[in-house]
Formats: structure tokens, C-alpha cells, sequence
């Protein structure tokens, strides 16, 4: 995917992760948003059972982002983990911050709402595998 | 001369009590709402029985899917209050202006996590089936039976079709695309958006309409076998065997698949 100018203007940092390095580590507290830049990266969900691999990230999509559209601290729900080597943009967490909060309330309450969704498809998905024979 | 303003709709709350029905599945809605106390269970009908999607609770907003997708068709699910409600309605102008001016890296986020729903979605249905197949002692290969029974000739084709589940009103179509066809069932190309419009879980039954040459139309129930990803970004490749189909439909595919 093609990075535009709407997200480069918010890049403010260039990082690279050799491959199989961790990104983003499932029950830690980040803020921080990263898009990748360059490279794949693997999303993960651990159950008790096994590993899951949920999805392969590439150029342009976002790592962290759901922290950013729910209100308080956002403990991470997947580890996302280096497939191959990657290199993402650190976004500019204050200013995307600033601008969320000047959304209409309904408009982040809608939004909150769908990450909430994929919170509990997460929870459902990993209750399924553990449950399973 | 003094500009007149336009005033947008405002929220209302509506009490429900125990047992109403909030939204109807196939009824034109646009309006939002959000679950203030009580708690409503979602439901869709299929083969004339209704099953249940979820029980929500408060601050659960239902009915803002569409405007995030852009997609306004008919109401895909319904909703009913299972206890002494109070809901809020929003009119959707209310937000959807916002939405548009909203900077492009939301829309781009919000676009990342709908696909990832849909993707958690499709786990959940694909492990619910594999349960399913092993609560009942079949093997995969028994489960996959009744996709064996189309190992007959498959054309290639790329046939625009509309499919909706068995039961829901016409209203409710999806467009797809066929890409190989035999007398036991096809492939069929979708959005994967799609499936935040209704359930596309393997065993779900479809109706299908789709025009094999013009003016020579195919008609019948099929049921999802499989599904795989698609080709292209973005795409589900449903499996889908025919369940139901008449004998002069039978005839029309025959003919057209003569090579």
C-alpha cells in the first residue's frame, strides 16, 4: 500500500525491527502508535492453548492504534512480532491525540464502540481455542 | 439577509419495556443508538426461527456500523429489549458530517479495524464449525461431504450475481462474483465486508440469482461449504454447494455448462 501524506505528515520517528524482534508486547501499557513503513509483521494473540497468528501487517497499516481511539491506558491485546525485517514510523502521539479529542463525543463514543467489538471477538476467538478438544 | 441555519436533528431517549422490539431485520433504519440501561438481545431469522447474535448492555451502541462502511441498506439484525430499557437515538447527520471532515489517518484506522473485526469474525465461525464437527464425531472429511458432491466439470466463468440469506427479505441482497461453476455448486467471490452485513458462516443457506447469458436467469439455494481467502485483497471465496434448485434451472446450468 501506497504510505500517503496523511499519515507521513505525523511520522516524527524511523525505527527498524531485524526480524522475529517484538514490536509490541501483548499485556504491556504502550501509547505509542506506529505505521509500518516498510516490511510485514505478524499479529499475535496468546491463549493458554497456543499462539495465534490473527494477522500479517504490511506497509500501511497501523500498529498500537487501538489505544488511541479508547479513552484511558490501553493494555496491548496482541504482540506484534518482526517478519522479516520492518521498518515503522513512530506517529506523532500527542498531536493525533489532540486532534481525536476534538471529535464530536458521539463520533469517538461510535468508534470506541467498534474497537470494543474487536476486543470481544478477541476474547471469543481465544476462549473458542482454549476450549477446543 | 440573515443565513438561515440548518438545524440538525437532536437525540431523544425512548423507554422500552421487556420483550419490544427496538430494530427489525430487513426494515429501511438509518437511526443509531445506544444502549443507556437495560439490555437488548440482538437476533437475526433464519429458516424461521430467530437465533441469537448477542446480548448487549449499557453505553453498547447498536445500528453505527452503516455509517462507518458508508453502506445504508436495510437493517440486517434485529433487536429487542430483554428487560425495562432506556435507549438513545441518534440521527446519523449528527455524526456523519464529522465523520467525513474526521483527518484521513481515523478513517484509515477505522478501516484497519473493521477488517480485522471481519477477520476475527470469520475465526470465530471457522472454530465454531471445527467444534461442531467434533461435538458430533465427524471427521473434516465427512463435514466437507456435501462440498465433495460438486467434484463434477467446472467452467471458469465471472458471473455477477446477488445472494441474501434464506428467509430475509430481497431487500437484503449482496452482490458477488461467481468464478467457477458445476452442476454441484460454485465459487463465489465477496467482500469481505460482506460479512459485517449478515452471518456467512459454513452451513449457512443463501439465495442466489444470477444470469448465466442474458435473459437466461439461475435461481436456487445454495449453502456455504468452505471459505477460503480470496485472490484479490479484500476478497472471501465462499464454496458453496447447491441445496435447492428446480428441475428447469437444473436444465438452463446443464445446457450452459456444455462445453
Amino acid at each position: 500500500m501506497k504510505i500517503t501524506s496523511d499519515i507521513l505528515c505525523y511520522v516524527v520517528n524511523e525505527e527498524i525491527f531485524p526480524d522475529k524482534t517484538p514490536i509490541i508486547i501483548e499485556g504491556n501499557i504502550s501509547n505509542w502508535i506506529y505505521v509500518i513503513l516498510e516490511g510485514k509483521a505478524k499479529m499475535i494473540k496468546k491463549t493458554r492453548k497456543e499462539n495465534i497468528i490473527i494477522n500479517t501487517l504490511k506497509a500501511g497499516d497501523f500498529i498500537g492504534e487501538m489505544g488511541l481511539l479508547q479513552k484511558g491506558e490501553h493494555t496491548q491485546i496482541f504482540t506484534i512480532v518482526a517478519d522479516g525485517s520492518v521498518t515503522v514510523g513512530t506517529l506523532d502521539i500527542t498531536q493525533l491525540t489532540k486532534e481525536w479529542n476534538t471529535q464530536p463525543e458521539k463520533l469517538q463514543q461510535l468508534i470506541s464502540n467498534l474497537i470494543q467489538k474487536m476486543d470481544n471477538m478477541i476474547e471469543k476467538v481465544v476462549s473458542q481455542v482454549e476450549t477446543s478438544k | 439577509m440573515k443565513k438561515k441555519i440548518k438545524q440538525l436533528p437532536t437525540e431523544f431517549r425512548l423507554d422500552y419495556e421487556k420483550g419490544d422490539l427496538i430494530i427489525k431485520e430487513g426494515d429501511f433504519g438509518i437511526s443509531i443508538y445506544k444502549i443507556i440501561s437495560g439490555q437488548v438481545e440482538i437476533f437475526i431469522k433464519s429458516d424461521g426461527k430467530n437465533v441469537k447474535i448477542a446480548t448487549l448492555g449499557p453505553d453498547t451502541i447498536i445500528g453505527g456500523m452503516a455509517l462507518l462502511t458508508g453502506d445504508y441498506t436495510r437493517r440486517v439484525a434485529s433487536a429487542r429489549s430483554l428487560e425495562d430499557s432506556i435507549l438513545e437515538v441518534w440521527h446519523p447527520a449528527m455524526i456523519k458530517n464529522a465523520f467525513k471532515a474526521m483527518p484521513n489517518i481515523f478513517k484509515l484506522i477505522v478501516g484497519q479495524a473493521l477488517k480485522n473485526l471481519v477477520r476475527l469474525n470469520k475465526m470465530s465461525s471457522t472454530l465454531s464449525l471445527e467444534k461442531e464437527n467434533v461435538d458430533s464425531g465427524k471427521t473434516q472429511e465427512q463435514a466437507d461431504e456435501i462440498w465433495a458432491e460438486r467434484k463434477f466439470y467446472r467452467k471458469k466463468v465471472n458471473l455477477e450475481c446477488y445472494y441474501r440469506p434464506v428467509g430475509s427479505p430481497e431487500e437484503n441482497k449482496l452482490k458477488g462474483q461467481i468464478i467457477d461453476i458445476s452442476k454441484g455448486g460454485f465459487l463465489l467471490e465477496i467482500d469481505t465486508l460482506n460479512s459485517v452485513e449478515f452471518s456467512h458462516l459454513p452451513r449457512d443457506k443463501f439465495i442466489l440469482d444470477t444470469e448465466l447469458k442474458p435473459d437466461v436467469e439461475l435461481n436456487a439455494t445454495a449453502q456455504i461449504a468452505n471459505i477460503s481467502k480470496g485472490e484479490k485483497d479484500d476478497t472471501l471465496c465462499l464454496g458453496m454447494a447447491f441445496k435447492t434448485i428446480s428441475h428447469e434451472n437444473e436444465k438452463r446450468l446443464g445446457f450452459y455448462l456444455m462445453p
